[in-house]
């Protein structure tokens, strides 16, 4: 198979906008009736993207399984002579049970194969004004103006305030991996095997810049390499030919993400900071996963008889925080934050289990994370301690009489010692492991006979569905599953992954169904 | 058996090539916005260009709303009570997180000012332009803004990176090797603003629409302050005296005009950074700069006291400035003038035989009718000084009032400090007379001071006529109060959070680099911090 392809994709924006149209109950809804000035904004702009592609797959005697594909991308996205990218992909699998030397052994191995692939992708999405089409041009604000004069018009005032994103091109993702599949007794019980390797090269990230280079903006760059290597397992069972039929699907998958290279131009490392309630929360950086915390160290509470005069924190008082002094430099500040936690869950697993007996069907789904860390932005905010309005209704702060090792001391808003509760400790970060029931089905078909009476009915089945029915975790915020969820290459996203503040929560539903077949 | 599936397909055989056709589908300017390649052509351009660099002090790290903070309130003459602790321990010299909000704003908005002076200073050399004498000025504009950033970063965080060429994503402006750099460079970009006497670049003054721009007496006004503060006392007279010499310049007849938008750019006024209410635009001040950004000062809402519609009242007032005011009565008897144009306060709270003043309304309100006796609200004084209560009820994100920056009473105080420490006390002691007339006071006699004591009756007379002008904290650095622990102990006398002050290092006399640009553009923290 072979193709071209064209988009063209083209925007127009116009608004106008106005206030102060009275107080009703009649509105005048002409746009200049309203009493203020108006503003009026308005764009235009165009992407075009431009690929041709083809594939080839062959298949020997369901032996042997062939296929590769190749496809090359222009985007009007990136500067003239970075615009076109090559990506490449193929497959191979070998079905070792179609073999006649294998024929002896079916009996036991009804299904054996092997396989292997390699794929590229190209990634050309960037965010930004005018839909991210023209980040790499440097161009003018029209608008940057200034009152002058008696009567203080305004003087147009234009000039660069944004560097453009001048050296981007097409990011490539490519992802390599080998497996083996086994199907025993007929298939009933199935076994899936992989070891997968994603990278990630020229990243287009748009990370904080020095402040000093005065870019309103944040310009795109090719700086970095990441890498997701893991092993996926999955075994399953499946009981079909008895009346008491089930299955069993369990599966496993290890994530282990690091960022093999951040380097700018020059080949100097890089670091990427992202900021939550003003406090930097991640730094990614080579050598780490991406989105990696870099948090002060929570060492307790500070307690009555402590000597806390020869401590790092010489004026802190009993109730205080006490936090790690990383670098022994008897100071609590910026050098004793750290790489800490984990973001991404070292083990994903799943759990499906099915069953059917006579007209009655089950079906359930677990899902669950462990061994990662969740940044409770959100708590920050309740648990700060010098925050009069807002706290949780089960707060327990320490006093004297109740000296908590965990929770500070409440200070007054405005106080001094309100900087020592609320700096971005690894007192918020939480264990972000969970097990959920993400669905559970009970079914039951109403026997044929039961119906006979009703002229045309042809199946009655009900339904009872439950999603999201239970989570077992510790985690104290919402959910810890839709943390760090946001619009897909979203930089907060990729960078944040592992922080929330306040992601809405996945829901809890049970549905009643009834389905009739005619 | 054996089977074939073979589909196969071939790419076309342009596959590697791209036609012209081709290339022209990919190619998509921008018809929004100028190329940067297409502008800096023409003497509009040079002049929108330079249009920006006032803009850039309008912004929120800048005159809009958080140099007020650093200088009014981290000085012992203003304090802040904001529930905002982190707010309220900037001003007490507790600082744990370096990319603290307003510290990261004033950073960030004065070094993208610097980037558009830098474009300016770039690029304009290079326009054909038929009027001279305008190129000339807008070069000299542009230096001059510059420098007034520059003169805020050094005396905030001393040791800043000095980025003097128009900004590069692979180039990193490299930090000061000490504070000392950065005013040079600051005397350098003045005297360029200067040019020569001769030929001087800038203009004494402007009609029209060119009402607020930088003047040749701002630039030396700007270039005496620089040296005032590293006690260069003949280079700072010689400036002021040609600003004084200029005839250019009066006080206003009434103190409070220079508070006020309905006299804005007046015969006091040195430079001012332009505010109008011409776009409402609330709390939004943060957004990137386009046609709707709002032109408005934000103090007075933070600043403001007490009351429904009023102000947040982030800010205060140390009482012992009132006393300040209180010592000395006018040649009519009255309390000085100035007092009640400086601040709200309740006048049964301070022991003095001086007659009550009439303006004493809060935004139309009895002092005692607003804050009842014996609560807590009665026994603060507020800022009145840039409020609008003197033609509106209420307080909102866009005061139109401009910020003076460099007004003629502190080039006469400035000038008298100058030549008092030159020895020349009976000459300082007139220029001082002048603000002291216009205020109501009786004048000072010549023959009753000496050097030391007329250091000290200047001390008092800044108190009176700068109070919550931003002034305060250069001169705590000029006078030394901020370098040794016995002056920092009268300093706490006066106001309480100069107990958190460490002089160790000079560290609380400094900000701390924002963090973010340590780790990012490698700088060299502070010391202490």
């Amino acid at each position: 198979m072979a193709g071209y392809s064209v988009q063209r994709q083209h925007n127009e924006f116009t608004r106008g906008l106005n206030n102060g149209y009275g107080t009703g109950p009649n509105y005048n809804w002409q746009l200049s009736a309203g009493s203020t000035s108006p503003q009026v904004s308005g764009n235009d702009y165009t992407w075009t993207k431009q690929s041709y592609f083809g594939q080839l797959t062959y298949d020997y005697n369901q032996r042997y399984l062939l296929t590769a594909a190749i496809r090359r991308d222009g985007s009007s996205r990136f500067p003239t002579n970075d615009r076109w990218g090559t990506f490449w992909a193929t497959s191979l699998g070998w079905r070792i049970s179609q073999e006649e030397f294998f024929t002896g052994l079916t009996d036991r191995i009804s299904t054996m194969k092997l396989r292997a692939s390699y794929g590229a992708l190209g990634n050309d999405f960037i965010r930004g004004p005018y839909g991210g089409s023209y980040r790499y041009q440097p161009t003018i604000n029209p608008n940057v103006n200034y009152p002058l004069g008696p009567d203080q018009n305004l003087a147009n005032g234009q000039i660069q305030t944004q560097l453009p994103s001048a050296n981007i091109a097409w990011e490539d993702r490519r992802t390599i991996n080998g497996g083996v599949d086994f199907g025993f007794l007929q298939d009933r019980i199935t076994l899936s095997a992989e070891y997968y390797v994603s990278q990630t090269r020229n990243a287009l990230i748009d990370p904080e810049i020095a402040l000093v280079l005065g870019s309103a903006g944040l310009p795109y760059q090719r700086l970095g390499q990441l890498e997701n290597r893991g092993f996926e397992l999955s075994l399953g069972y499946n009981e079909t030919e008895k009346p008491f039929k089930y299955s069993i699907t369990g599966n496993l998958t290890t994530l282990r993400n690091e960022v093999t290279r951040l380097r700018d131009a020059s080949g100097q490392p890089v670091s990427f900071l992202t900021y939550s309630n003003n406090f930097e929360v991640t730094r990614t950086e080579e050598n780490y996963e991406i989105g990696s915390f870099y948090l002060y160290q929570f060492d307790g509470i500070f307690q009555q008889g402590d000597n806390i005069a020869s401590s790092a924190q010489p004026t802190a008082q009993p109730g205080d925080v006490r936090y790690k002094d990383l670098n022994g430099d008897g100071l609590i500040n910026e050098s004793d934050r750290a790489h800490v936690g984990r973001v991404y869950p070292k083990l994903q697993y799943g759990l499906n289990l099915t069953a059917g007996y006579g007209n009655f069907d089950l079906a359930a789904f677990f899902q669950g994370v462990t061994g990662n860390d969740v940044l409770n932005a959100t708590r920050w905010w309740l648990d700060r301690m010098d925050e009069n309005t807002n706290y949780r209704r089960d707060l327990n702060p320490w006093t004297p009489q109740n000296p908590s090792g965990t929770t500070p001391r409440p200070v007054f808003a405005g106080a001094s010692a309100g900087n020592n509760s609320r700096l971005n400790s690894t007192r918020f970060l939480e264990s972000g492991a969970y097990l959920r029931l993400r669905n559970l089905q009970l079914g039951y078909n109403i026997p044929k006979e039961a119906l006979a009476w009703a002229n045309g009915l042809g199946s009655v089945r009900v339904t009872l569905t439950g999603q999201n029915v239970f989570t077992i975790t510790r985690y104290k915020g919402y959910d810890p599953e839709t943390v760090g969820s946001g619009t897909l290459n979203e930089r907060s996203n990729t960078l944040m992954r592992g922080v929330d503040e306040g992601s809405y929560p996945n829901i809890r539903t049970f549905t009643l169904g009834l389905q009739v077949g005619f | 058996m054996k089977r074939y599936t073979l589909r196969l397909a071939l790419l076309a055989a342009g596959l590697a090539l791209t036609t012209a056709c081709e290339k022209n589908l990919l190619d998509q300017p921008n018809p929004n916005e100028t190329l940067t390649g297409n502008y800096w052509l023409t003497s509009t351009d040079a002049l929108t260009g330079v249009n920006t660099t006032y803009g850039g002090l309008q912004q929120l790290g800048a005159y809009k709303r958080w140099l007020s903070f650093a200088y009014d309130l981290r000085d012992d003459e203003g304090f802040s009570n904001s529930p905002w602790s982190e707010l309220a321990n900037f001003t007490k010299f507790i600082q744990t997180n370096y990319n603290f909000e307003p510290s990261r704003d004033i950073w960030r908005d004065h070094y993208r000012t610097i980037w558009r002076a830098n474009q300016v200073l770039a690029n304009v050399p290079n326009i054909t332009m038929t009027d001279a004498q305008l190129k000339q000025r807008i070069l000299a504009e542009a230096y001059f803004i510059r420098a007034l950033c520059y003169f805020n970063l050094a005396s905030l965080y001393g040791r800043v990176p000095l980025a003097l060429q128009p900004s590069d994503l692979n180039v990193t402006p490299p930090q000061a090797t000490d504070e000392a750099q950065v005013w040079t460079q600051i005397y350098a970009d003045l005297q360029a603003a200067i040019g020569t006497d001769a030929a001087p670049n800038l203009p004494v003054s402007y009609t029209g629409s060119d009402l607020g721009r930088v003047t040749l007496g701002a630039a030396r006004a700007l270039l005496g302050k620089a040296y005032m503060q590293n006690r260069r006392w003949t280079d700072a007279s010689a400036q002021f005296q040609r600003v004084i010499g200029s005839g250019v310049y009066s006080l206003t007849a009434n103190y409070r005009d220079n508070f006020r938008h309905t006299s804005e750019n007046n015969s006091e006024s040195i430079f001012e950074v332009q505010f109008s209410d011409l776009k409402l635009a609330g709390n939004n001040g943060d957004i990137a700069e386009d046609a709707n950004t709002s032109e408005g000062n934000n103090r007075p809402q933070f600043f403001g006291p007490p009351g429904e519609g009023l102000g947040y009242t982030d800010a205060e007032v140390r009482p012992w400035v009132v006393t300040e005011f209180l010592q000395e009565p006018t040649t009519t008897g009255a309390r000085d003038p100035r007092l009640a144009a400086t601040v709200f306060y309740n006048r049964q709270q301070f022991t003095t035989a001086l007659p009550v003043d009439a303006d004493t309304l809060v935004y139309g309100t009895g002092f005692l009718t607003r804050y009842k006796r014996g609560t807590a609200n009665s026994q603060r004084v507020y800022w009145r000084k840039y409020q609008t209560d003197y033609y509106r009820p209420s307080e909102n994100f866009d005061s139109p009032i401009n910020h003076r920056v460099i007004r003629y009473a502190d080039v006469l105080l400035l000038q008298a400090e100058a030549l008092n420490e030159q020895g020349q006390t009976a000459t300082a002691v007139p220029l001082i007379n002048q603000v002291r007339t216009r205020a109501g006071l009786a004048p000072l006699v010549a023959g009753n001071f000496t050097q030391e004591t007329l250091r000290t009756q200047l001390m008092h007379e800044r108190v009176t006529e700068f109070t919550g002008e931003g002034l305060r904290w250069f001169d705590l650095r000029r006078w030394g109060l901020l370098d040794n622990q016995a002056t920092l102990n009268q300093l706490s006398a006066h106001d309480p959070d100069f107990t958190n002050f460490v002089v160790a290092q000079n560290k609380s006399r400094l900000l701390p680099l924002v963090q973010q640009d340590v780790d990012l553009a490698r700088l060299q923290q502070n010391p202490g911090w």
